[in-house]
C-alpha cells in the first residue's frame, strides 16, 4: 500500500494503524510523563501519593539541589561511572563488531554472535550477580590472587565494581549498535586502499575507522544514555556505598515515600539522558534514510 | 614496506587477544555462577566447589516466593508480549507505508521507553496508576509491561517492513485484493519471521525487566526478577544461583528461536 | 620490451567444491591491452582478483615481471585497479583520493602535487582536485578512478568492467579514451567485460573464457573470423547454425551435406568425409538474391527460401529466412526503405565459401 497520498481513505487506514500505538503511549506513556513533571513541583504531603493542586512550588528541587551538594554529587558519580564503562564498552565492542562483519569464516561468526546475543538476552539478576560471585570477597578473583599469594581486595562497594558491572550490562549493546555501521562500509573502499599499497593496519586507520565514525558517536551516545540509566549493577555492586541516581529515587522513595521528592529527582535523571539521547539523535538523523 | 607487516602482525596479536579477554570476560562470570549453583557449602567461598549439591535447586523450587512469582513473570509476560505484538506490528504498518508529518517525531516516541531511564518509566506509572486508581498490582504490571516491551516489537517489524519489496503488495493489489487481504495475504506471512523475533525480544524484556517492575508489585503480584532483587538484598545465597541457571534455560531458549524465526545476524543487523 | 610481462601458469582457483577459474594459462608481453570476455560466472573477474592479490590461485603460479607473487599481499603487488564501483574514498576529496598511493610511496608534496595534477589532465578532468566524489557524475568517476589506478605508475592496470554502470553513448565515448589513454601510456593491461563489442574495439587481444576455462585467445579479428567452437561463435557476434556431414575433403575446399543440399568451406586438412560437423555463418555476411542467377560469382552457397520476418532496427534490417527446415538470419543495411523485401517473398540466401566456418558437431 504505497500511499503517498493525501486520499482521505489513505488517511483513515493510517490513523486505524497507528490508534493502538498512540492510545498506549500517548495517554499511558506520555500522561505518566507529564504527571511526574507537575508532581515534581507540588508540595509534600505525608497521606497521599499523587495529588493535583493548583499551588507549584520548587521546594523539591531546593531541597535535592539547591540546600546541600550532596546529590550534585550523586550526580556526578552517575555521569562519572556512566562515562568510564561506556568508554571502555564502546572499546571493546569496537573489535568484537569489526570481526564479527568483517571475518570470513562462517563458523567464527556464528560463534561471536551467539555469545554476543546470548550476553545481551541473559537476565541482568543473572549478570549482577555473577559479579557479585566473581568480585566476593571469597569470590573468584580473591580466589585467584590467594592461590597466588597476593592480598585480597575488596571490591563491592567500589566505583570499579560498578564500572565492570556496567560494562557487562553495556558492551553487547554498544556492540550491536557498531555492527551495522561498519557493516555498511563498502569493502571495496578496503581493497581499493590495499591495491593503492595500503596495508591492513593502515587501510582500517585511512578508510573504516573514518567512514564509521559517525556509527561510533552513534553507539557511544546510546551506550552513555543507558549507562546514566543504570540501576541493578550499582545497586548490588556499589553495596549502597556507590549508589547512582536510579538507586537514589528507589532509595529515597522507599524510606520516605515522598512522591513530589522522588519526582523531583526523577525528573533530573530524565533530562540528563534525553540530552545524552538527543545529541545521538542529531547524529542519527543525518545518516538515517528514513523509513519507506 | 616491511615495516607495515609488523605493524599488521602486532595490530592482528592485539586485536585477537581483545576478542578472547572479551569472550572470556562474558563466559567466565556465567560459569561461576553455573559451579556456584551446584556448591554444597552454605556460604559463598572459594571455587571451586568441594562437592555436588542441588540443595540451591531444592531451596528455590521450595520457595513460594520464587515459584508464585515465576508463574507471575510468565503471565505477565505472555500476554505483554501478546498485546505489544498486535500493537507493534499495527505501529510499524502505519509508520513504514505512509509518508507524514512528525513521522520521524512519532517513531522517536514509539521506542524512547527504550531511552527513558527504566526507573523513571516506573516510578512516573506509579503516580498515574495512583492517580487513576489502578490498584490491583497484576493490571499495573500488565499495563507497564505493555509499554516497556512495544519498543522492542515496533523496531524489529518495522526493520522487517523496511527489508521488504513493496511491489509484491503493489501486484496483489494489481490482481485485484483489497487493502485487508494484501495485508493478510502478502504482508503478514512476509514479515512472520520479524514478528517471531520482535515477539521474543519483547518477551525477554519483560521477564528482565526489574527497575520498572519494583515500583509496581506487591505482595499479591511480583515477577521473579523482583523477588530476587528483595532477596539479593539481604542475602547473596546460592538460591540465586540456582534461579539464574533456570533464567539462562530461557535466554538459550530465546536464543534459539531468533535463530529459527530470522537468524542472528540479521537480528544483529537491526542494531538496537 | 619484455614477452612475458604478466604470466598466468596452469592457475585454478575452488571455492569450497566450485571450480571457479580452471586451468588458466596466459602470458602477456608488455603493453598488451588483454580482454578477458565471458558471460556471468565464467572467471573472468576472479581471475582479474587473482592477479590483483585478493584471491589466492589454489593451484598453478602468477609471474610479474618474471617473479612469482601468488605470496605477495595486493598492497605489495604494484597493479593498479579500476572497480566496477569506482571505489572512490567518499571522504576523501578527488586529490586525496589520487594522491593516496603515492602519499603512500612516500613521494613529496612538490611531486605528488604535480603527479595529481598530470593525471587529471591525463583524464580530461583538471581542476576538480577540491570537488568530493558524491558530487561528481559516473563518467566523471569513473575516470578519477583511472587516474588514481594509473598515477602510481603500476606494472599491470587492471579494469574490472569499469563501463557496465554508464548508459550506452557515453560506454561507447569511454571505451576510446581508456584505450587511447593505455596506448599513450603504455602500460600492460588486463579488461574483463561480459560485452562483446567492447572487447572487439579495445583489444589487443582477447581471451573468451566459459566456465571458469579460457576456451579461446586470439586478436580481434581470428576470434571473430575463426571462432573455434559453437560457444564462441555464437558469443561473439551472431551465428547461423547448421549440422551436416562432410561429403568431401580435398585441397582445395570441403564439401558439406546438409538436408540435402551442398554447402562449400575453405580447406581444411584435419577434416575427413563423413565427419560431423556444424556450419556457422555469420548473418552479415550473407546476400539476399529475389532469384539464383542474381548470385555473384564466387557465392557458391545458394539456399533457397521464404522471408518469415523482417525486423527493422533503422540502420540494419533483419530477415528471418525459412530455408528448409531451419531458419537462416541475414542481416542487412538499409540503404533505402524501397529495397527491403517483404514478408512472404521468396528468395535465394547466398554467401562465399569463404565466410563458411566449420566448427566441431558436438
Amino acid at each position: 500500500m504505497s500511499l503517498d497520498t493525501d486520499e482521505s481513505s489513505g488517511r483513515r487506514w493510517l490513523a486505524l494503524f497507528l490508534a493502538p500505538a498512540a492510545l498506549v503511549f500517548v495517554f499511558l506513556y506520555l500522561g505518566a510523563l507529564c504527571l511526574l513533571f507537575v508532581q515534581s513541583l507540588q508540595i509534600y504531603n505525608p497521606g497521599r501519593i499523587v495529588q493535583i493542586s493548583g499551588s507549584l512550588t520548587l521546594q523539591n528541587y531546593i531541597e535535592y539541589f539547591g540546600r546541600t551538594l550532596v546529590y550534585y554529587g550523586f550526580l556526578w558519580d552517575t555521569l562519572r561511572i556512566g562515562g568510564i564503562a561506556t568508554v571502555i564498552s564502546v572499546l571493546i565492542a569496537y573489535p568484537l563488531a569489526y570481526k564479527i562483519t568483517r571475518t570470513q569464516r562462517r563458523l567464527l561468526k556464528k560463534t561471536l554472535l551467539t555469545v554476543l546475543v546470548t550476553s545481551f538476552f541473559i537476565n541482568s539478576i543473572v549478570k549482577v550477580y555473577s559479579w557479585v560471585i566473581m568480585l566476593a570477597d571469597t569470590g573468584l578473583v580473591n580466589g585467584a590472587l590467594a592461590s597466588l599469594g597476593y592480598d585480597r581486595i575488596r571490591f563491592l562497594g567500589t566505583d570499579l565494581a560498578v564500572a565492570i558491572g556496567l560494562v557487562y550490562f553495556l558492551f553487547p549493546i554498544a556492540t550491536m549498535a557498531l555492527v551495522g555501521p561498519i557493516n555498511n562500509v563498502d569493502q571495496t573502499l578496503e581493497q581499493a586502499a590495499a591495491n593503492l599499497g595500503a596495508a591492513n593496519t593502515k587501510a582500517f586507520f585511512d578508510i573504516t575507522l573514518p567512514l564509521s565514525m559517525p556509527g561510533i558517536i552513534a553507539s557511544t551516545l546510546l551506550t552513555y544514555a543507558l549507562a546514566v540509566s543504570s540501576f541493578i549493577a550499582p545497586m548490588f555492586l556499589g553495596s549502597g556505598i556507590a549508589p547512582m541516581m536510579s538507586n537514589i529515587i528507589y532509595l529515597r522513595y522507599s524510606e520516605t515515600f515522598n512522591y513530589p521528592g522522588g519526582s523531583a529527582l526523577a525528573v533530573v535523571l530524565l533530562v540528563t539522558s534525553l540530552s545524552i539521547a538527543y545529541g545521538l539523535n542529531k547524529v542519527l538523523t543525518k545518516r538515517l534514510k528514513g523509513f519507506g | 614496506m616491511y615495516f607495515y607487516r609488523i605493524v599488521d602482525l602486532f595490530g592482528k596479536i592485539l586485536v585477537t587477544a581483545a576478542l578472547v579477554a572479551t569472550v572470556l570476560f562474558l563466559t567466565l562470570p556465567v560459569i561461576t555462577t553455573i559451579m556456584i549453583s551446584f556448591d554444597p557449602r552454605a556460604y559463598l567461598a572459594y571455587l571451586p566447589p568441594p562437592g555436588f549439591s542441588l540443595r540451591w535447586y531444592e531451596s528455590f523450587l521450595r520457595n513460594p516466593n520464587f515459584t508464585n512469582g515465576l508463574r507471575t513473570s510468565l503471565i505477565v509476560g505472555g500476554v505483554s508480549t501478546l498485546i505489544s505484538t498486535v500493537v507493534g506490528i499495527f505501529a510499524s504498518y502505519g509508520l513504514v507505508r505512509y509518508k507524514f508529518r512528525g513521522k520521524e517525531t512519532l517513531n522517536s516516541f514509539f521506542l524512547s521507553p527504550l531511552i527513558v531511564p527504566a526507573v523513571v518509566t516506573g516510578f512516573s506509572l506509579l503516580g498515574l496508576f495512583s492517580l487513576l486508581g489502578v490498584r490491583i498490582s497484576l493490571e499495573r504490571l500488565l499495563i507497564a509491561h505493555v509499554i516497556i516491551t512495544a519498543p522492542y516489537t515496533i523496531r524489529t517489524i518495522s526493520a522487517t517492513l523496511i527489508g521488504f519489496d513493496r511491489s509484491l503488495e503493489e501486484a496483489a493489489m494489481s490482481l485485484g485484493a483489497n487493502r485487508v487481504r494484501t495485508f493478510l495475504d502478502v504482508t503478514i506471512p512476509m514479515i512472520k519471521f520479524g514478528v517471531v523475533a520482535g515477539a521474543v525480544f519483547a518477551f525477554a524484556m519483560s521477564l528482565d525487566d526489574v527497575s520498572v517492575s519494583i515500583f509496581l508489585a506487591d505482595a499479591f503480584s511480583s515477577t521473579l526478577s523482583v523477588n530476587l532483587f528483595a532477596y539479593m538484598r539481604s542475602t547473596f545465597e546460592p538460591t540465586v544461583a540456582a534461579a539464574s541457571v533456570l533464567l539462562m534455560g530461557f535466554t538459550f531458549g530465546f536464543i534459539l528461536l531468533i535463530e529459527r524465526a530470522m537468524g542472528l545476524d540479521k537480528f544483529v543487523g537491526i542494531g538496537i | 620490451m619484455q614477452d612475458r610481462f604478466l604470466e598466468l601458469m596452469n592457475v585454478s582457483k575452488k571455492f569450497g567444491q566450485t571450480l571457479a577459474v580452471d586451468n588458466v594459462s596466459l602470458t602477456m608481453p608488455e603493453g598488451e591491452f588483454l580482454t578477458l570476455l565471458g558471460p556471468s560466472g565464467c572467471g573472468k573477474t576472479t581471475t582479474l582478483r587473482m592477479v590483483a592479490g585478493f584471491v589466492t590461485p589454489t593451484n598453478g603460479n602468477i609471474f610479474i615481471k618474471g617473479q612469482r607473487v601468488n605470496d605477495r599481499p595486493p598492497y605489495l603487488r604494484n597493479t593498479g585497479m579500476v572497480f566496477q564501483n569506482y571505489a572512490l574514498f567518499p571522504h576523501m576529496t578527488v586529490y586525496k583520493n589520487i594522491a593516496y598511493g603515492l602519499k603512500i610511496r612516500s613521494h613529496s608534496e612538490q611531486t605528488i602535487k604535480e603527479k595529481v595534477r598530470q593525471a587529471l589532465d591525463l583524464v580530461r578532468l583538471p581542476g576538480i582536485e577540491e570537488r568530493y566524489p558524491k558530487q561528481l557524475s559516473g563518467g566523471q568517476q569513473q575516470r578519477v578512478a583511472l587516474s588514481r589506478a594509473l598515477v602510481i605508475e603500476p606494472d599491470v592496470l587492471l579494469l574490472d568492467e569499469p563501463l557496465s554502470n554508464l548508459d550506452l553513448k557515453l560506454r561507447q565515448q569511454m571505451r576510446l579514451e581508456i584505450k587511447a589513454i593505455q596506448k599513450r601510456v603504455g602500460i600492460t593491461t588486463i579488461y574483463v567485460t561480459h560485452d562483446q563489442s567492447e572487447a572487439l574495439t579495445m583489444s589487443d587481444r582477447l581471451a573468451v573464457m566459459n566456465n571458469g576455462k579460457v576456451v579461446q585467445v586470439g586478436i580481434p579479428t581470428e576470434v571473430y573470423e575463426e571462432p573455434k567452437t559453437r560457444f564462441v561463435a555464437d558469443f561473439i557476434g551472431e551465428a547461423n547454425l547448421l549440422e551436416g556431414t562432410i561429403s568431401r575433403s580435398d585441397d582445395r575446399s570441403v564439401e558439406v551435406s546438409v538436408d540435402g543440399r551442398v554447402l562449400f568451406a575453405p580447406p581444411e586438412e584435419k577434416l575427413k568425409e563423413d565427419e560431423n560437423v556444424r556450419i556457422c555463418v555469420r548473418p552479415e555476411r550473407i546476400q539476399i538474391y529475389k532469384s539464383p542467377n542474381s548470385c555473384a560469382t564466387g557465392e557458391r552457397n545458394a539456399l533457397r527460401g521464404t522471408i518469415e520476418e523482417v525486423v527493422y532496427v533503422g540502420s540494419n534490417v533483419r530477415y528471418q529466412v525459412r530455408v528448409g527446415k531451419s531458419k537462416i538470419f541475414v542481416d542487412k543495411q538499409v540503404t533505402s526503405l524501397s529495397t527491403l523485401c517483404a514478408v512472404g517473398d521468396e528468395v535465394v540466401v547466398a554467401w562465399s565459401d569463404v565466410n563458411t566456418i566449420l566448427l566441431p558437431a558436438s
